[in-house]
């Protein structure tokens, strides 16, 4: 019974836990969900072009067409191209004229749109100002007969353009419950509503393209209501336009069969949509990249081939596009896929040299500090004022990210510090970027297009490259200049240095101080130790100065006069005793030498005896045996004291006086104990 | 009884068997058959291990904001030490910025993004410390302690754990992102889950059949209440971060964004309630052992007396969690002066509180569904033996 009841109880068990096993693994493959392709509303097309677009050209003297046109059978495909002055009343003349060109259309299956087949024709050789007219023609159908003109740029290379953020058709939709996207017929009417901004308002008078910043729809398969929702204006059939590559758009072909872009990669930058192109438009670089691809080797390597293939062109401007902004502050601002573009793709940006990085993605404007790579110049000397509206010859890149175009999805800002933002609004109304470019200036301007008042305005401005070279070239000159002086004022302190030394060793070499002119020197401290305790005492009259040292011999002031007091280097070979002496602001005549003055200055050989000396003062020249020859200038000498000459010199020594004066003077020289000669 | 015993292990082996095989099913199964959906194009790029040879270039100061970290560029030689380019000796450029700092020196071991696509010059960066290694030995040491603390238990839970974790990485996402219903893939996984890990740590017993019936039910009741609170508070899977890159899956698979966060709380409450259940079983059924005359009115109300304690603990754990978790969000809004009014109206709040309020209540309500499924099964078959 037991063993029953247990067999009971573990069968239970085990059918139960085996239920629950099968179940688990059945369910799933039970259910695999099926879901419908998008909803479409086509009704009966009569045989007509649809979806006509006028693309962006490589350059200014060319655009693409690309249109849509439904056929069992793969159709030719043509467009007729004229200009408008050779039109006959509105039409063209029949086949024959040869002012019409007949551009055969690259015909390709559109398999995002059953039925449909997409016809591109890429038109080359346009005048700027000229006025054209196209037609387009499949079969036996015609379309009607379109007019743009190719917008002219100035001799200072001034034109405009027009940036529309994620216009996203068909992403107004309250709630997204099943699969299906319901294409609220608003976000048509909302873009319409900025087309004809543009095309009707006199601040967009003149612009020469417009450029759309990714997800022009909102379905991933790309739904072709979408497609129609931003296709389906007349603005857009006479002016040319760029589109990115938005998330949205990424995964389908539907948009490499609406649009033909220029210079497009067929290896870089690729995605089912499409690859990484460029184009210049004047003085400007445009270089799109589809940010869908997150290979930075690959856009690195498109980028280093547009610079180069445009290197002949004056590009003074280069300006990246992409879809994903990578300096935001809403919704995408800080996720994962985002911020890897960021630590790649910003250094990248800044080794390329690029002025303007335009963005969308995140639905919210922001602009950015100009930014050194990764890090934001926040400082307000960095720009021409302190409010930041404009800045000269930035180092940095400034990072714009536009709002909707169309206000079909609005994401609201973080709130979170984000170091790189300048400017951040989010109005949850449409707004349209302005781009006037000149040479030397790249202005953004936003606009709010309820009422056409600014969101923000930002100007970059580039000196002349000729004024900049003459600045290089000054501040080379300069430089130059600097170096010469740095070199010279070198050389001085060399030779100075080198003078110096010698003096130094000169200096040690005079060691005997003996001490007779220690004690003279140490009285002479004590003089002008007394003089100065009687100048400073005396408030009302500065000291006087009354002494000067002179060629090597010290003179003192006395009365109105002054006396050779005593040479300063005791082995002096030549003493000169001057006529006249500046001792402080006053001349003294020298008339007389000091008692000591030169005694036992053994080396003393040749004296010169100033012509306003009157009195040779005692042992003045005593024991100066190596006396040799003194020479007494003036007539006015007329005492020669004690001693004076005693032991100076030898029997060879000579005295050359005035002839005038030599026999008295040869009476005082030899009372004073000279034994030379006197001539 | 060694025929019960025998039949018993080979239940257990069969059901154990029949886990795996699905585990390993789900693991091969080609998913992307049904559909797919990748948003970016990464098709060049590979992250790969490498070692640093030298460091060639090192322009860095000190990050005056924070000691200890530097701020610059290293130009650094690596050389890659698995995948296709294993053996390549490249040079990178290493940024080290505030948000993105991998300071190496020679013998660092990173992980580099490889940006090799065709043609093209490549395109190297530094992604991160190769941190395989020190997770490795993190995850072993954790079943060395399960082992010596655990024993021949220890490791089986270990196990039902791995399973789990293999079940959640190579079923229950897949299976999500492919656009299966999400009430029906969690519910599937709280089963499987719940029957292997049991069976795994207990055989096959009547106190896992007791544990897993429990579990389920408790599961299941966190289940309804988040549906109806995710309704009045007008939360669903949209109100998560990261839900608008989700979008874009949804509209290519399927994926249902609205009901996913249902699966997000089954899958997170799965632990707790699984906890409760098979603790209180344990407990209950050792009473029995002790008072075989023990009748069903008493053991319930045993259970709920142990149970008291039991969710005052747990409840406690939940809340901790979530504080634990949402310390770094918290502390940046204070910053930044969020109004007390403007938190608590907020998603964020708003679906934490969803989360950890009924994961609680579900919790505490296993203990009187263990109760009496414990009274009904326990009991009744120790009857049936006399």
């Amino acid at each position: 019974m037991s063993s029953f009841k247990n067999l009971k109880m573990k069968s239970k068990m085990t059918v139960a836990a085996a239920a629950m096993m099968m179940a688990a693994i059945a369910v799933p493959t039970a259910v695999a969900p099926t879901f419908d392709a998008y909803a479409e509303e086509q009704t009966q097309d009569a045989a007509k072009q649809t979806s006509i677009t006028v693309g962006i050209g490589a350059d200014p003297s060319s655009v693409s067409l690309t249109w849509q046109f439904k056929s069992d059978q793969k159709p030719s495909g043509y467009a007729i191209v004229a200009k408008k002055s050779s039109l006959v009343n509105g039409n063209f003349n029949g086949k024959d004229d040869t002012s019409y060109s007949y551009e055969d259309a690259e015909v390709i299956q559109a398999t995002n749109h059953e039925g449909y087949w997409t016809c591109k024709v890429v038109l080359s050789g346009l005048e700027a100002g000229t006025k054209y007219v196209y037609q387009l023609v499949n079969g036996d159908t015609s379309s009607p007969i379109y007019t743009f003109t190719p917008s002219k740029i100035k001799e200072d290379g001034s034109f405009s353009f027009v940036y529309a953020g994620d216009p996203q058709i068909g992403a107004y939709t309250k709630d997204i419950k099943s699969t299906k996207t319901s294409v609220n017929p608003g976000d048509k009417k909302r873009w319409e509503k900025t087309l004809n901004l543009l095309q009707y308002n006199d601040v967009f008078k003149n612009i020469s393209f417009l450029q759309s910043a990714g997800d022009q729809i909102n379905y991933y398969y790309g739904n072709e209501n979408e497609y129609d929702g931003y296709l389906d204006h007349d603005f857009l059939q006479s002016i040319p336009m760029g589109v990115s590559v938005g998330n949205h758009d990424s995964n389908s072909v539907a948009y490499h069969e609406h649009f033909t872009m220029p210079n497009e990669s067929t290896s870089y930058g690729t995605t089912t949509a499409g690859g990484d192109f460029y184009y210049t438009y004047g003085n400007v670089l445009v270089m799109n990249i589809n940010s869908n691809d997150l290979s930075t080797a690959e856009h690195k390597a498109f980028m280093k081939k547009a610079i180069a293939a445009t290197d002949d062109q004056d590009i003074r401007w280069r300006v990246v596009m992409f879809h994903h902004s990578i300096y935001s502050v809403a919704n995408h601002a800080d996720e994962q896929d985002i911020l890897q573009r960021r630590t790649q793709w910003a250094p990248l940006f800044k080794d390329f040299d690029i002025d303007v990085v335009l963005q969308g993605h995140d639905h919210v404007y922001v602009r950015s500090y100009m930014m050194d790579g990764t890090t934001p110049m926040t400082d307000a000397s960095v720009y021409d004022d302190k409010d930041m509206t404009s800045v000269t010859d930035p180092t940095g890149i400034l990072y714009v990210t536009a709002n909707s175009a169309t206000g079909s999805k609005y994401y609201n800002i973080q709130k979170k510090n984000f170091p790189y933002a300048k400017v951040q609004s989010q109005e949850y109304t449409p707004n349209i970027t302005k781009v006037d470019v000149t040479k030397n200036s790249f202005k953004v301007t936003t606009y709010r297009t309820e009422d056409m008042s600014k969101v923000d305005e930002f100007t970059i401005k580039k000196s002349d490259p000729q004024t900049l070279k003459k600045q290089v070239a000054d501040l080379q000159k300069e430089l130059t200049d600097a170096k010469k002086e740095i070199a010279d004022a070198n050389e001085q302190i060399k030779a100075q240095a080198e003078q110096t030394a010698k003096d130094l060793k000169e200096a040690k070499k005079d060691k005997d101080l003996d001490a007779k002119t220690i004690a003279d020197l140490k009285k002479e401290v004590a003089d002008i130790k007394a003089q100065l305790k009687n100048a400073s005492s005396n408030t009302d009259k500065p000291a006087a100065v009354t002494s000067a040292v002179v060629d090597g011999v010290q003179y003192k002031v006395s009365g109105k006069t002054a006396k050779a007091v005593k040479s300063t280097k005791k082995t002096a070979a030549k003493v000169s005793i001057h006529t006249t002496v500046k001792i402080g602001d006053k001349t003294y005549k020298v008339t007389a030498i000091s008692a000591n003055a030169f005694k036992n200055n053994k080396k003393l050989k040749t004296v010169v005896i100033g012509k306003n000396v009157k009195t040779i003062g005692k042992n003045a020249f005593a024991g100066d045996k190596a006396l040799k020859k003194v020479t007494v200038k003036g007539k006015l000498l007329k005492k020669v004291s004690t001693g004076a000459f005693k032991k100076a010199g030898t029997k060879k020594t000579v005295i050359k006086v005035p002839a005038a004066k030599k026999k008295a003077y040869k009476k005082l020289f030899k009372a004073a104990g000279f034994k030379g000669q006197v001539k | 009884m060694e025929k019960i015993k025998a039949k018993k292990i080979l239940t257990a082996a069969l059901i154990l068997a029949a886990g795996v095989i699905f585990l390993i099913w789900s693991a091969l199964f080609d998913w992307d058959k049904i559909n797919t959906y990748q948003a970016y194009d990464v098709g060049s790029i590979v992250y790969t291990k490498g070692t640093v040879t030298k460091v060639l270039d090192n322009e860095v100061g000190k990050d005056p904001l924070a000691p200890g970290r530097m701020l610059g560029t290293q130009r650094l030689k690596v050389r890659l030490t698995e995948g296709r380019y294993k053996g390549d000796e490249i040079e990178v450029d290493n940024i080290l910025s505030q948000l993105h700092n991998v300071y190496a020196a020679e013998g660092s071991r990173i992980i580099v993004c490889v940006d090799r696509p065709e043609n093209v010059e490549p395109y190297y960066t530094v992604y991160n410390y190769d941190r395989e290694p020190i997770l490795a030995a993190m995850v072993i040491l954790f079943a060395l302690v399960m082992f010596l603390v655990g024993k021949k238990k220890g490791i089986r839970a270990f196990l039902g754990l791995a399973y789990t974790l293999g079940l959640v990485l190579f079923f229950t996402i897949p299976a999500l992102y492919h656009g299966f219903s999400p009430y029906i893939v969690s519910i599937a996984t709280i089963l499987v889950s719940t029957v292997m890990s049991l069976v795994l740590l207990n055989g096959v017993s009547k106190r896992s059949a007791c544990g897993m019936i429990a579990t389920t039910l408790g599961t299941l009741s966190v289940g309804l209440l988040m549906i109806i609170f995710g309704r009045l508070l007008h939360v669903s899977g949209f109100n998560t971060t990261d839900a608008d890159s989700l979008v874009l899956v949804n509209q290519a698979t399927g994926m249902s964004l609205y009901r996913l966060l249902f699966a997000i709380v089954l899958i997170s409450a799965l632990g707790a309630v699984m906890d409760v259940a098979v603790s209180l079983t344990a407990s209950l059924d050792e009473l029995i052992a002790v008072d075989p005359e023990m009748g069903p009115a008493s053991l319930i109300k045993s259970g709920m007396n142990i149970g008291k304690d039991m969710i005052g603990t747990m409840s406690n754990t939940l809340i901790l969690a979530f504080a634990g978790s949402g310390m770094t969000m918290l502390l940046s809004l204070i910053s930044f002066g969020y109004s007390l009014r403007q938190f608590f109206s907020s998603d964020y709040l708003a679906i934490e509180m969803a989360q950890g309020i009924c994961s609680t209540i579900g919790v505490i309500i296993s203990v009187p569904i263990t109760s009496a499924i414990c009274a009904w099964l326990l009991i009744r078959q120790k009857r049936e033996n006399e």
